[in-house]
């Protein structure tokens, strides 16, 4: 056995809330589990305290129970060299020390002691397997959100740690790699006897089996049995979207884009999006998916090509319009907030010219109105984001990542919502990693980035 | 490239060349240390040029102000102003050797450098995170401004982005202190707070052009100092 929990209670916070209730866990050697929860169930807390890492000199946090891993006591606050662990939003776990994919796929090994000739051929090893290899000398900084996930996974793998932690490594990973890491994570399980404990909405890996999956609601650990998680694979159902039947709002001709001279995200991007038209924007990635999204908005300029929006081209408009016409719900939805309750924002939404109206109780939110934006759950602040960005008076909406973090009862509010800005002649965008949504929308077309 | 000790001791070097002679000289080597490093392309990403001279425009005005003009009744000062100058001398020297070093020491050197000389992890890490925090907060506050840009509000003025920013500093500092806390974890099991043996894969060594470079400041020292 690698892992064992026996009875772990855990309290949090000044108000000592009860996250954990009496969990035993078990992990066998081989062994890659998935763990499903709610928003806020505790899955987190429990990976890192399994992991040891809650730290002695900070927060509130009262622990009972015992673990042992690969044979030793877990002690909270003290490091143990084969827990391994991955947290869900890839931004805050780079070292920060590190300019390069290279350099920072050397650091846990460099921690370690590794020796200096050793390191390049593990981290090359590394990069291959988590497909990298031509992005080692790349600035983590200028990686896209999917990229960064592969190196962070990487990096967590990197020093083979026995127990691996991984709190949603797939939410960002485009759909043809997601079982190519999946892999990458069992084969290195088995081949060290370790065992990994996965934290991943079941909907992300349609038609994935895992030896076991287990569920956390209110603090309480259930198994359900050994079977797999559900889904099926995602359906090749998408209309190509080149010029639309229904009149143009939206139109681009030949759009090119880089970051960096000599490397181009974009390049001769074509498309024409009409009202009330639902689109996916979809390819590999670090295709340009949120660039795109970015550009449609009149935050970025293309290099090449232009963009017309209802006929107009956007170099005729002022920056100011083409945000006032075009919503964008971005991916960080913690981003768009700003004032101390979710009734406030949305008073502002209505001052700034874009009230949610019929969005506020199709998205759930007049049931939140006195709460603080940042005590709402990560679906919520999502879901709160997605009014805030696309009330009245839009002609697009571009939704990064609308449905992350949602489970069904979320989902459907979203999609709800989607039908009825579609409805309202609002041209959609849809920037999503999510087979629901595509099964969702059917109908939908398709702009193929990096193809 | 140089050794990053010897790019320290440069720094160190001019911040002594600056502070020593008197006011005009120095401020003559201040300019001219601002001008080379400038100059000179830079070896690492840091984008900071603007900040730190935002930093030297604010304080030469400031100081100018406070020392060099009377307000009750209204007239110069000679000699408050020689006072400011002397003082901004004094502050631009550290911020001018900062700006160059952040322009010519790469994170993985410095890393390396603070390995080799044992230091402890936590004061690295500390290190780290100071140097990171101003341009994560800067960029972080850019990125609320966008976010909010999209929601409708103006922040074409100055005025204007201050009064979207300031009812949002506290979710910009919640989502701050989120990312360290999460950074720490990480930090923590990756190992790097241990004590113990650590590797680091760049070799610094020093070369002849760093006992070139550490000569020439010392005779420069010597110079000045008598």
């Amino acid at each position: 056995m690698v892992l064992n929990a026996e009875h772990l209670s855990l309290t949090l916070g000044a108000g000592r809330a009860e996250v954990l209730r009496d969990v035993s866990l078990q992990l066998d050697r081989g062994e890659v589990v998935l763990l499903e929860g709610s928003s806020g169930s505790g899955k987190t807390a429990l990976g890192v305290t399994l992991c040891g890492l809650l730290p002695p000199w900070a927060g509130n946090w009262d622990l009972h129970g015992r673990i042992r891993l690969a044979g030793v006591t877990v002690e909270q606050g003290r490091w143990n060299s084969e827990a391994g662990i991955l947290l869900e939003n890839p931004w805050t776990q780079l070292s920060g020390m590190k300019e390069t994919v290279r350099e920072e796929l050397a650091f846990p090994l460099e921690c370690r002691g590794v020796s200096r000739g050793e390191i390049p051929e593990i981290v090359e090893r590394y990069a291959m397997l988590l497909g990298v290899a031509d992005l080692l000398l790349r600035q983590v900084h200028t990686l896209s959100g999917g990229e960064l996930q592969r190196v962070l996974t990487a990096g967590a793998l990197v020093t083979r740690p026995r127990f691996l932690f991984l709190d949603r490594p797939l939410t960002e990973i485009d759909f043809g790699f997601r079982r190519n890491l999946l892999d990458v994570i069992r084969s290195q399980v088995k081949e060290d006897g370790g065992g990994a404990l996965l934290v991943e909405d079941p909907w992300l890996m349609p038609g994935e089996r895992f030896s076991r999956v287990l569920r956390l609601d209110g603090g309480v650990l259930g198994e359900f049995g050994g079977e797999a998680a559900n889904g099926e694979a995602l359906p090749e159902k998408s209309v190509p979207r080149r010029n639309s039947p229904c009149g143009t709002l939206l139109r681009a001709e030949g759009l090119s884009f880089g970051y960096d001279p000599g490397r181009m995200v974009l390049e001769g991007v074509s498309f024409s999006i009409g009202h009330g038209e639902i689109t996916f924007i979809t390819g590999p990635n670090g295709a340009g998916k949120s660039t795109l999204g970015r550009i449609l908005t009149g935050i970025l300029r293309p290099h090449a090509g232009e963009l017309f929006l209802d006929g107009i081209s956007y170099h005729e408009i002022r920056q100011r319009d083409t945000m006032s016409r075009v919503g964008f719900a971005l991916q960080n939805a913690g981003l768009h907030l700003s004032r101390s309750t979710v009734r406030e924002e949305l008073e502002l939404a209505e001052r700034w010219g874009h009230p949610p109206g019929p969005l506020t109780g199709i998205l759930g939110l007049d049931r939140v109105l006195d709460t603080h934006p940042l005590e709402l759950t990560q679906s919520g602040r999502k879901l709160l984001a997605l009014a805030l960005a696309t009330g009245a008076n839009r002609w697009v909406a571009v939704l990064d990542e609308p449905t992350q973090y949602q489970d069904g009862d979320g989902f459907r509010r979203i999609a709800d919502a989607v039908r009825f800005l579609s409805g309202e002649g609002v041209a959609i965008l849809l920037i999503s990693h999510d087979p629901r949504l595509y099964r969702e929308f059917p109908e939908a077309g398709e702009i193929a980035l990096g193809r | 490239m140089l050794h990053p000790l010897t790019q320290i001791i440069v720094a160190i070097g001019f911040i002594f060349a600056v502070s020593m002679p008197p006011l005009e000289e120095g401020l003559a080597v201040l300019l001219f240390g601002l001008g080379a490093t400038l100059i000179m392309p830079a070896r690492t990403e840091t984008r900071l040029v603007r900040s730190f001279l935002t930093v030297l425009a604010v304080a030469v005005i400031f100081l100018l102000l406070i020392h060099g003009v009377w307000w009750h009744p209204f007239g110069l000062s000679r000699a408050g102003m020689m006072e400011g100058m002397s003082a901004f001398v004094r502050i631009g020297a550290p911020v001018v050797a900062v700006l160059y070093l952040s322009r010519n020491i790469r994170s993985e050197e410095l890393f390396a450098l603070m390995l080799d000389l044992r230091l402890s992890p936590v004061v690295v890490l500390i290190l780290f995170r100071t140097i990171w925090l101003i341009p994560r907060l800067t960029a972080r506050m850019e990125e609320t401004l966008t976010a909010l840009r999209l929601r409708g509000m103006p922040v074409e003025s100055p005025a204007d982005r201050v009064r979207a920013l300031v009812p949002a500093l506290g979710a910009i500092f919640a989502s701050l202190f989120a990312e360290i806390t999460d950074n720490s974890l990480v930090i923590a099991a990756r190992g790097f707070l241990q004590p113990g043996r650590k590797t680091h894969v760049l070799a610094l060594r020093f070369g002849v052009r760093d006992g070139a470079v550490i000569m020439m400041v010392i005779v420069l020292a010597g110079i000045l100092w008598f």
